[in-house]
């Protein structure tokens, strides 16, 4: 003999389960738009692919935290700029081979 | 054909799949209407809050995290939801659901039986009624509602005997399977 007590008189038949389970459905459907699958996917990969942008990112940036190892680029960048500045100030064009040997 | 597990089908159903979610529904209804049952104490108002907490679940099934545990989820759905129906004491006078089993002649001493029940669990906790009508009404192991209810499976049996013990009392006769 089993110890269970029989609650059966409280359980919805099968048939009234299928009808319960058809009306839900029915709602819950009606409610929320189907998911295109891309969309899903976007949903589901998107924080994945946010994170590791962000972590691409602050591997790019870091370096340049640090003061450059290359002061003659450094000096060059400079007199190159330095070079376009007089240009923009003066308003004389600069001999092509100048800014060149600026440059270089 | 083997079947699915609940988080296969979840995940389905974040996809889109309404046969999925249909399958999850039809799976786990009888438990929540029975702790809508154990919540509410009314057999109709119980399945109108299974159907809401479905419709809830359905509607925030991106949230779940644990799609393995959903009939958890569900249950604790229900539950809230029904804790907070009976707190406000508002209970819908005007519900869209479907009929109530037309009672033939041969129902009579079954609603009777279910009256009996019914007014016998209103002496039990809230939880011990859970635990009974999961364990005796539904079959459910007690590893599966100590996962369900948040509970360590020792105080799941100790609700289950208590509970037991108080509806034998109470009950002049309880049919035994």
């Amino acid at each position: 003999m089993s110890d269970r007590i029989d609650f059966s008189p409280l359980t919805p038949s099968e048939k009234r389960l299928d009808q319960l389970t058809a009306r839900i459905t029915a709602k819950a459907f009606a409610t929320k738009p189907k998911v295109h699958p891309v969309l899903a996917d976007l949903r589901r990969f998107g924080a994945a692919v946010v994170v590791v942008s962000a972590l691409l990112a602050g591997v790019a940036w870091v370096p340049a935290l640090w003061p450059s190892r290359t002061p003659v680029k450094q000096q060059q960048t400079s007199l190159s700029a330095h070079a376009l500045a007089e240009w923009a100030q003066s308003g004389e064009v600069p001999a092509e081979i100048d800014l060149l040997e600026e440059t270089r | 054909m083997v079947d699915e597990d609940d988080s296969a089908l979840v995940a389905r159903a974040r996809l889109g799949d309404e046969s999925a979610f249909t399958t999850l529904v039809r799976r786990h209804l009888r438990a929540a209407i029975a702790v809508g049952i154990a919540v509410l104490h009314n057999p109709t108002e119980a399945e109108d809050l299974a159907q809401e907490a479905f419709v809830i679940a359905w509607q925030s099934l991106d949230t779940s995290r644990e799609p393995g545990r959903f009939a958890g989820w569900v249950l604790s759905i229900v539950r809230n939801r029904g804790l907070n129906r009976l707190q406000a004491q508002r209970v819908r006078a005007e519900r869209d659901v479907v009929e109530e089993e037309p009672m033939t002649y041969g129902d009579a001493e079954r609603v009777a039986l279910k009256q009996e029940l019914l007014a016998a669990l209103q002496h039990l906790t809230q939880v011990q009624r859970e635990v009974v009508l999961l364990h005796d009404l539904e079959s459910w192991s007690h590893a599966e509602i100590s996962a369900a209810l948040n509970m360590s499976e020792v105080s799941s049996r100790q609700h289950l005997f208590q509970a037991r013990r108080v509806l034998r009392g109470l009950m002049a006769e309880v049919p035994n399977e």
